[in-house]
């Protein structure tokens, strides 16, 4: 059974593919996000605060498309044209949010090369509270069940 | 090459002068660094943030910065700062710079520091949890003109 979630301080409820309970959240959790994006949500066991919904029996909206990238917290949430840092293509989704899980378990940092205009991202693996990680578009509402 | 940082949730893109060491920017000291735009200050980053994004520009040059009404501290919004809402109006009597040591101070041993504000508010900054701040004017002489 899927749930919503909100974390910390970002306004975004996410739509996860399936029910995760408050046990769970003492050590850093990967799982599947549907809306607003599909991707990989790793949640760290320091977030402030995590509220946990039970979803109503809607179809899940269709997810922001954007270039595929990394959402980290903002005050606002993710937005059309919005959907985080752009990473390069060369860039595993799935590889990326288990490095990122392993950064929250031990406490380190990493650099994370962007892409599109190029720069360099610094992810605080004992303070980031979430992230998610996105392929690039993928069209199309997902069922819920 | 000019370039700019975010800093965790705050949308404003600091353009910093100086060439920002990025394996140094978490667990280790706070960092103190000059701010060109959108204020130009003293920008003082804590080792816990969670996340900075380093950009760099092939081209252009900084904006330029807005302008303020005295000595003032900038901490992170959800907007981030714009023209007439640069953050809090130090009193008189507090000079930024020293506030800037201050507060990497606190930053670095996890205190709180608190800070007087024009009008005789106050302003309690807890360092264990502050990702940065923004201090300014930096040089000597006062205020900059506002406008």
């Amino acid at each position: 059974m899927a749930c919503h979630i909100q974390i910390g301080d970002d306004p975004t409820i996410w739509w996860l593919a399936e029910q995760i309970q408050p046990s769970q959240l003492t050590q850093p959790l990967g799982v599947l996000s549907w809306y607003p994006i599909r991707g990989n949500l790793v949640l760290s066991p320091k977030a402030a605060h995590v509220a946990i919904f039970t979803p109503p029996p809607v179809l899940v909206p269709t997810p922001l498309s954007g270039p595929g990238g990394l959402y980290l917290p903002t005050a606002t949430g993710p937005s059309a044209g919005h959907t985080g840092y752009e990473l390069p293509g060369t860039v595993d989704p799935d590889v990326l949010a288990e490095q990122i899980q392993a950064l929250m378990r031990n406490g380190q940092s990493q650099t994370i090369t962007l892409g599109g205009a190029g720069g360099t991202l610094v992810l605080n693996g004992s303070t980031l509270s979430f992230a998610v990680t996105s392929p690039a578009a993928i069209g199309g509402a997902t069922p819920h069940g | 090459m000019p370039y700019y940082i975010q800093i965790e949730g705050d949308p404003t893109k600091w353009w910093i002068a100086e060439q920002l060491p990025t394996n140094e920017l978490t667990g280790g000291q706070p960092l103190t660094v000059t701010s060109l735009a959108p204020i130009e200050g003293i920008l003082v980053l804590s080792p816990r943030v969670a996340t900075v994004a380093v950009f760099n520009v092939p081209a252009g040059t900084p904006p330029p910065p807005l302008g303020i009404p005295g000595g003032i501290i900038y901490v992170p919004t959800a907007t981030g700062p714009s023209a007439g809402h640069v953050g809090y109006v130090l009193a008189g009597d507090v000079d930024p710079m020293t506030l800037s040591s201050q507060i990497a101070g606190a930053m670095n041993v996890g205190h709180s520091q608190t800070v007087a504000l024009s009008g005789g508010e106050t302003l309690v900054l807890n360092g264990a949890t502050l990702p940065f701040a923004v201090l300014a004017p930096t040089g000597v002489g006062g205020a900059a003109p506002h406008g």
